[in-house]
């Protein structure tokens, strides 16, 4: 675990034992995760949900020093969260919300009215494609990570996500021209 | 049918204009009630039930020490009693 991190020296105080350490990883991590399982899942309150859970798991690996230290904190979190997000995606698709709650476009003051508008946007966009379809194109295409990454994190091979790409591109541009 | 670059076009906009989405207001202290809620793991379990044990255990070792050491003395007294028996007979 490299020295000088604030986030490495939060996550090392946690697993010796001081609770109120890990609020300095909350504070660092937050915003950017948050922004992930928004994007993922389309709207900011399941997005605040699955973060949460995120975080309790990820306090409890570092409380009971599970660990590892391979990955920076960050990072760790982040895979967390996107795994996380892809799991309530998969228990929405078995058991479908409403479609009227799913665009969570109340303002709050912590983010523009013109994002909360286009993640109503990217959901509605998005609400045609299967979980892991939505995922990749979110990972890959929003996120900006790399297709390897993605496939870690999906849990599939590098192939995979490349199919599910393609599929999922070919889903919306039939959305898209539809909406035209 | 829309052609790929429009398809990307879209995407890079949804991406920038979500870019300032975050949590909310109170975020921060409710996953730290969350997490101070979180029952301890069974090896935070373990350490804690081993420390409050510490004193209770530094005591029976005490007592353990003091009763073999009582015990070893009064066996060598009954043993040189024997012994004395044992020359006068």
């Amino acid at each position: 675990m490299p020295l000088g991190d604030p986030l490495e020296e939060a996550a090392r105080r946690v697993h010796s034992g001081e609770v109120a350490a890990f609020q300095a990883i909350v504070d660092g991590t937050s915003a950017r995760l948050v922004r992930l399982a928004a994007r993922m899942l389309g709207n900011l309150t399941d997005a605040e949900d699955v973060v949460q859970e995120a975080y309790v798991k990820a306090y409890r690996f570092l409380a009971e020093g599970r660990f590892d230290g391979k990955a920076s904190v960050h990072t760790w979190l982040y895979r967390i969260v996107a795994n996380t997000s892809v799991d309530a995606l998969r228990s929405r698709s078995r058991r479908p919300v409403p479609t009227d709650v799913l665009p969570d476009v109340a303002l709050d003051g912590a983010a523009s009215a013109e994002a909360h508008v286009a993640l109503a946007e990217l959901s509605d966009w998005l609400e045609a494609l299967p979980a892991g379809e939505r995922a990749a194109v979110v990972l890959k295409a929003v996120e900006g990570l790399s297709s390897a990454e993605v496939a870690t994190i999906l849990g599939c091979s590098e192939g995979a996500v490349e199919q599910r790409l393609v599929r999922a591109r070919a889903t919306l541009r039939r959305r898209s021209s539809g909406d035209d | 049918m829309t052609d790929d670059r429009d398809l990307e076009q879209r995407l890079a906009r949804l991406t920038r204009e979500t870019e300032p989405l975050g949590p909310r207001p109170g975020f921060s202290a409710r996953v730290m009630q969350a997490v101070a809620q979180e029952p301890p793991g069974f090896t935070t379990q373990v350490f804690t039930i081993g420390r409050r044990l510490v004193p209770a255990a530094a005591v029976v070792l005490a007592a353990t020490v003091l009763w073999a050491v009582r015990m070893d003395d009064a066996f060598d007294q009954a043993l040189a009693m024997s012994y004395a028996l044992e020359v006068e007979w």
